[in-house]
């Protein structure tokens, strides 16, 4: 569950908030997409949920953790049951798929029999069984992008946080990811997706919470993009 | 972390930054070899110090045929000797032993010395003058024996050995002290090296460490491999400066100075081996400490 009680993020030199005294409850389970025209304060978001930032005033909770109470030391463990996915996806370009989604096991230190036993089985679900042993520079972008996220998933996050994960993908390769996100939701793992993409977010009829200069304008369940306000 | 991941993760590390690393090992080996030759060199002056200071007398060379000192009529005499003896032995416990070394005791010592050197031949027992040499309880007590014995006939000279070695422990002191600071010096840009290699490296792999950091790797693990790889480097220099030091030993002191200088006692190997340890301390203190204070610097957020 991720609650906002009022919560204000002030950058230093920046002449207004990037978010103004945001109010928000998210409920475990919940698929929410976020959206507002560029610069309203999406990305400041979900830096705040990832402990990235801190809020200037208000709380932030994620997992029932005060994020900004949260220790340097502990912040790793509070990230574990965080799967990030980003615009540019950000793989190992040195990596095989394999080696990129055993990465985010590695670096936890989970073993090697738990690592070979849990990556075919996310690659499945993404969609990539087959193409293991490519590296990213030998994939599509939509391939590439469902590494990311299968690397987000691997350690089976609680929540799942996206930012404009098909920022840089053509509307079909977009759907294909937005399909594979909804599979992920259904096995109960929250998302929280920034986007633009207006096509997609009608078609999901999922909550949207729209900002605008920070503030929450709308927040509706089963929106379409268009109602945007106007 | 698995022991075998962080294996492979350091060797593509290595691989990536080759010529940084290499640098790097480079660096080390230059810096860790001058202290190396620094801490030989205070070794060699201790160990010189231990074995002359040990031996160190006061020599009261007596008048011979040759001898032009104004104490000296001709040849000591018998009685004259005797009297020197005398006048040693009144000083009671400062002087701890006395030996005499006649003319042809001290040629046959000096062609032992100078065995193989063309000297010798040209060098007979009559050209070395007898001696009394005395050992002192303090040698600082030279004064005393000076007093009681310059102004005696068939005295020669009075000559403090040690007053001789000073000069020469001066000139190695002083050798040891400016092999340090070049030491320190090669150190300080070693320190500096290791900082911005890490700082390049670190730039390098942010795209690494940015999803390290969002799969929730601690910061531990984020950073253990920077300073493994400035550690392997270390290891790899301190290695290299260990050969040098070695090598010095065997190739230099051993094959070179040894054969020629047989009256010095040089370095053992011993000695030269436990310089081996420090060298390697060193070399993974400087390393594992600055590239801590880089990462620390350039690894945040
Ligand atoms: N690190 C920063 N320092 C200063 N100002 C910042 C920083 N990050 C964002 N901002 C400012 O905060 C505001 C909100 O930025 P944010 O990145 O959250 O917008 P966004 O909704 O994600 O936009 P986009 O759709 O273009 O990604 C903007 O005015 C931006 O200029
Ligand atoms: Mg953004």
């Amino acid at each position: 569950m991720i609650r906002f009680d009022h919560v204000s993020k002030q950058y230093k030199n920046s002449p207004r908030p990037a978010l103004d005294d945001v109010d928000l409850t998210i409920n475990q389970g919940e698929f929410v997409f976020l959206v507002g025209s560029s610069g309203s304060g999406k990305s400041s978001m979900l830096r705040l949920m990832v402990k990235e930032e801190k809020p200037t005033t208000g709380t932030v909770t994620v997992n029932d953790v005060n994020v900004a109470k949260l220790r340097n030391r502990k912040v790793p463990a509070f990230r574990r049951k965080l799967g990030i996915v980003f615009q540019d996806f950000r793989l190992l370009p040195n990596k095989t798929v394999f080696e990129n989604v055993a990465f985010g096991m590695e670096v936890i230190g989970k073993s090697r029999r738990e690592i070979r036993a849990r990556v075919p089985e996310v690659l499945e679900l993404v969609g990539l069984e087959g193409k293991e042993k490519r590296l990213p520079s030998e994939l599509s972008g939509g391939e590439q992008q469902r590494v990311a996220v299968a690397r987000a998933f691997v350690n089976n996050p609680s929540l799942l946080i996206a930012d404009e994960p098909t920022g840089n993908l053509d509307p079909s390769t977009s759907v294909g990811i937005m399909k594979l996100l909804d599979r992920i939701n259904r096995t109960g793992t929250t998302i929280i997706m920034a986007t633009h993409d207006v096509a997609i977010v009608d078609q999901m009829r999922k909550r949207i919470i729209q900002l605008d200069s920070g503030h929450i304008v709308r927040d509706q369940e089963r929106g379409i993009y268009g109602d945007a306000g106007h | 972390m698995r022991i075998s991941f962080v294996a492979r993760e350091l060797g593509s590390g290595l691989k990536r930054n080759f010529t940084m690393t290499l640098a790097l090992v480079v660096s080390v080996a230059v810096s860790l070899s001058l202290v190396g030759a620094a801490l030989l060199l205070g070794a060699q002056v201790d160990r010189m110090k231990g074995y002359w200071y040990e031996k160190v007398e006061v020599s009261i060379f007596l008048c011979g045929p040759n001898s032009t000192a104004f104490n000296c009529k001709s040849d000591v005499t018998p009685q004259e000797r005797k009297e020197v003896y005398e006048g040693l032995k009144s000083l009671g416990s400062t002087v701890q032993s006395i030996f005499y070394e006649s003319s042809d005791m001290a040629y046959a010592r000096f062609k032992e010395q100078f065995k193989g050197s063309a000297i010798v031949d040209n060098v007979g027992p009559d050209a070395l003058p007898q001696s009394f040499r005395v050992k002192l309880d303090n040698p600082d007590n030279f004064t005393l024996v000076d007093a009681a014995l310059a102004a005696t006939p068939g005295v020669e000279s009075i000559q403090d050995q040690r007053k001789l070695l000073s000069r020469f422990f001066q000139i190695l002191n002083g050798l040891q002290t400016f092999a340090l600071a070049v030491a320190s010096a090669m150190l300080l840009v070693t320190v500096l090296l290791v900082m911005n290699t890490v700082r390049v490296a670190a730039f390098a792999r942010r795209r690494e460490t940015s999803i390290m950091r969002a799969v929730g790797a601690s910061n531990m693990s984020i950073r253990l491999p920077f300073i493994l790889e400035a550690l392997t480097a270390a290891v790899f220099g301190a290695g290299l400066a260990s050969l040098g030091v070695l090598s010095i030993k065997k190739y230099f002191i051993d094959a070179r100075l040894a054969p020629d200088y047989t009256f010095i006692a040089f370095v053992t190997w011993s000695e030269v081996i436990a310089i081996i340890p420090w060298l390697f301390l060193i070399g993974v203190l400087t390393t594992v400490l600055s590239s801590s204070v880089s990462l620390r610097r350039y690894l945040r957020g």
